[in-house]
């Protein structure tokens, strides 16, 4: 029963800075939007699943997480092991890791926050209900009463029951019933509900493709596969480092970088910490988009003939305190050490993709027939991340070249002027006229050296 | 390292000569491990003068040349030149070629560009300081310097601060990097993005003995026809400190660690100067008998003369 007021009041020697609730509610709940909030009560559900399911690819089949979103309310519910009692009363409701408090193996859930922000960003009434193998009970907070008491910080236990569940009836539900007015209109609307199925789709895209069932209003998520384009003479780049950084087990960092379809939307870097999306499509300076350079050779700004650009990049550990995660879990913490091993990596692995963009992009002026990159881009199926073998560079392989090295000559004329001198030249075409031109121009203006 | 060996004749460049034989004498110092069991990496050119050098100075037999060229003819002249069976080539830019070749090995690395100073040689240089163990040495050559007037002198300058911006100001005028200043502005840049990587690559490292640090070793300024700048920097961990320490660099006269280079002049004297000079080794500087040569001649010679080449004809040119 934590009293956080001074010690003292008569002790002038003392000066108060404890906080006030209002203060945590306020400033947990500032920093993160609505959608990523609800994600943040997916990961409690995955880490559930996480302990219950030991290991990096365990099969999670027969595991589900049902949500509910709609302007009365909020629900999600889970059959992952529920809360243990113990836990609950010592650590998942309390603010901030305590200490003693066993992590989850390769756990996405690392701050001590992400629940109790997530249920005071939505509302102000909710209920947490587990049941777990040896207790069921609800935690039941009305939060306008909870701050108005500046004394006591605890929440209350309701319903306790003491029994033996089977394994299969155990499990999680979390309802909120009075949203917020702003809160209760948002989850009313179309586009919101469409951007919360479009973002657990891709943030725990892991999980799922483990055999999580995710559903959203009733509706199964289904999960897409990360894929590049491989064959044709096009080669991935697929790259593994291990970097210890004192946990148990060393950081095991997986890149993968090459090409896709055409899709501004879906172009840049994925970054994931222990399987959870912490970045979609990045094409900021985060992920190394900023080496600008006038002959093109570095990795440079994002521009649209970048647009087939995709890399993966997968961080795993089973400490997730040296993972490279900010709070919210939207972004990379740019002063961590794993960030600061990850970003030079992530600009050598895509410069290479880079420099073979650009020459696709300089294909558009050709023939059809010259369209060599173009050609073997749109052949190359598109082929699972796991089935790629390690490649430290993304390469182009084209078939051999015959004949002297050629460069390309084009430009523009009136076309009055082409169609007259074709008759004169006997040229079938524009670009029969442009080869006999040059022809004439070589043979009459070249000296032999 | 494009194309420039259609441009100048590469027997002619004493002072580039100079340069590549200050830097084996300061390989011949490194301590941190057998030299010969080091590999060089370096742009050859059809010449591989570099190469032919260091694996006949030092024993070094892991030699890789990397060509930015993808034109076949280029390809096999560079090919029909290669002076060693043990000296791979590898074709292609070098953002793109380093990262395939295998730096976890002890390695002393000349990026000898011919390009002007870009975040692509920060961007070489960071790939090489990432993933080189303790003990390697990594040098970059540039051609330093602005055009003092003309259009080109602002296009130089906006390119600079596009791509350096942590490092001009937006209104900073191109006189910052006029004469001298364009080397130092070079070599603090390089130097700056040189030790963020390679402190990057290490953070978190469990062993404060194994993280690497980056120590500059050379500055050199010299004309090639245009003004050139060559910085090189060890990368060596704490647990090779002492090791440092006994490779004595600082008895080398050309050795500079700051923003001041060693300015490599080539005497323009006679052969008759030149032993005259010698004769008075190792108390040329107080000899006052030779004033008859002009003070800066000697001067020069002094700094340089166990560097300067030999020059006879004895082959058609």
């Amino acid at each position: 029963m934590a009293q956080l007021v001074p010690t003292n009041e008569a002790d002038l020697t003392k000066v108060d800075a404890s906080p006030t609730k209002e203060f945590f509610v306020d400033i947990i709940t500032k920093d993160i939007q609505l959608d990523e909030a609800i994600q943040d009560l997916v990961d409690n559900c995955i880490d559930g699943a996480k302990r219950l399911r030991p290991g990096v690819n365990a099969d999670y089949e027969g595991l589900t997480v049902s949500l509910e979103v709609n302007s009365d309310g909020f629900r999600i519910e889970d059959n992952c092991g529920g809360i243990p009692l113990d836990i609950a009363r010592k650590y998942a409701f309390k603010f901030g890791r305590a200490k003693g408090f066993e992590p989850t193996s390769h756990s996405v859930g690392q701050f001590g926050v992400g629940m109790k922000r997530a249920l005071f960003k939505m509302g102000s009434q909710f209920n947490v209900i587990s049941t777990e193998p040896e207790h069921s009970f609800r935690v039941f907070v009305d939060v306008t009463a909870w701050v108005n008491d500046n004394q006591n910080w605890d929440f209350d236990v309701k319903d306790l029951k003491s029994k033996a569940y089977r394994l299969e009836e155990t499990g999680t539900r979390i309802e909120v019933d009075q949203l917020a007015p702003a809160v209760a209109s948002t989850f009313g609307q179309e586009w919101f509900v469409k951007r919360l199925r479009h973002s657990i789709r891709v943030v725990q895209q892991q999980p799922m493709r483990q055999g999580l069932a995710i559903s959203l209003n009733g509706e199964a998520i289904i999960p897409t596969d990360w894929q590049l384009k491989e064959g044709e003479g096009i080669e991935p780049a697929f790259r593994r480092f291990e970097d210890d950084l004192g946990a148990a087990n060393p950081l095991v960092t997986r890149l993968y970088a090459g090409v896709g379809d055409s899709n501004r939307t879906y172009a840049g870097w994925y970054v994931f910490c222990n399987g959870r999306c912490i970045l979609e499509a990045d094409q900021e300076s985060t992920t190394g988009w900023n080496e600008v350079s006038e002959n093109g050779v570095n990795v440079p700004k994002f521009h649209g003939q970048f647009a087939r650009f995709r890399g993966y990049a997968f961080m795993d550990s089973d400490d997730a305190s040296i993972l490279p995660w900010n709070t919210t879990k939207t972004g990379l913490d740019l002063e961590s050490d794993a960030y600061r091993r990850l970003v030079g990596r992530l600009i050598e692995i895509t410069r290479p993709v880079i420099t073979f963009l650009n020459n696709l992009d300089a294909e558009k002026e050709f023939e059809d027939s010259d369209k060599v990159l173009s050609i073997a881009i749109s052949k190359a199926p598109h082929v699972a991340l796991e089935k790629i073998a390690e490649r430290p560079v993304f390469n182009y392989a084209p078939p051999p070249k015959r004949g002297p090295a050629l460069a390309r000559i084009s430009y523009q004329k009136p076309r009055a002027e082409v169609e007259k001198l074709k008759e004169v030249m006997d040229a079938q075409s524009n670009r029969d006229l442009g080869e006999k031109t040059f022809e004439y121009a070589a043979s009459n203006l070249s000296e032999e050296s | 390292m494009a194309g420039s060996f259609k441009k100048i004749d590469y027997r002619l460049r004493p002072a580039k000569h100079a340069e590549r034989i200050m830097l084996i004498d300061l390989f011949k110092r490194m301590r941190f491990a057998p030299i010969e069991t080091y590999q060089y990496i370096g742009f050859g050119s059809v010449a591989f003068i570099d190469f032919r050098m260091v694996h006949k100075a030092l024993g070094i037999k892991d030699l890789i040349s990397i060509e930015d060229t993808d034109d076949r003819h280029e390809k096999d002249r560079f090919r029909h030149n290669n002076p060693y069976e043990g000296l791979l080539l590898h074709f292609g830019n070098s953002n793109e070629v380093l990262p395939k070749i295998n730096l976890k090995k002890q390695s002393l690395v000349w990026l000898d560009y011919d390009g002007s100073l870009s975040k692509s040689m920060a961007n070489d240089l960071a790939i090489v300081g990432r993933n080189v163990p303790s003990g390697s040495f990594v040098a970059v050559t540039f051609p330093a310097f602005i055009q003092p007037t003309g259009p080109s002198r602002e296009t130089e300058l906006n390119r600079l601060k596009e791509e350096f911006p942590d490092f001009l100001k937006e209104h900073d005028k191109a006189t910052e990097l006029d004469g001298p200043k364009y080397a130092r502005f070079g070599r603090s840049v390089l130097g700056a993005l040189l030790e963020k990587a390679v402190s990057d690559a290490d953070a978190g490292h469990q062993d404060p003995e194994q993280i690497r640090s980056v120590k500059q070793i050379c500055f050199f300024k010299y004309r090639d026809g245009i003004p050139m700048a060559t910085i090189g920097w060890l990368i060596i961990s704490k647990s090779d400190a002492e090791t440092f320490d006994m490779c004595n660099f600082d008895d080398l006269n050309y050795v500079r660690t700051g923003n001041e280079p060693f300015q490599i002049k080539i005497p323009l004297i006679t052969p008759l100067e030149v032993r005259e000079m010698e004769r008075r080794l190792p108390n040329l500087d107080t000899a006052n008998d030779l004033n008859w040569i002009p003070k800066e001649e000697r001067s020069n010679f002094l700094n340089v003369y166990r560097y300067l080449p030999h020059f006879a004809s004895v082959e058609q040119i």
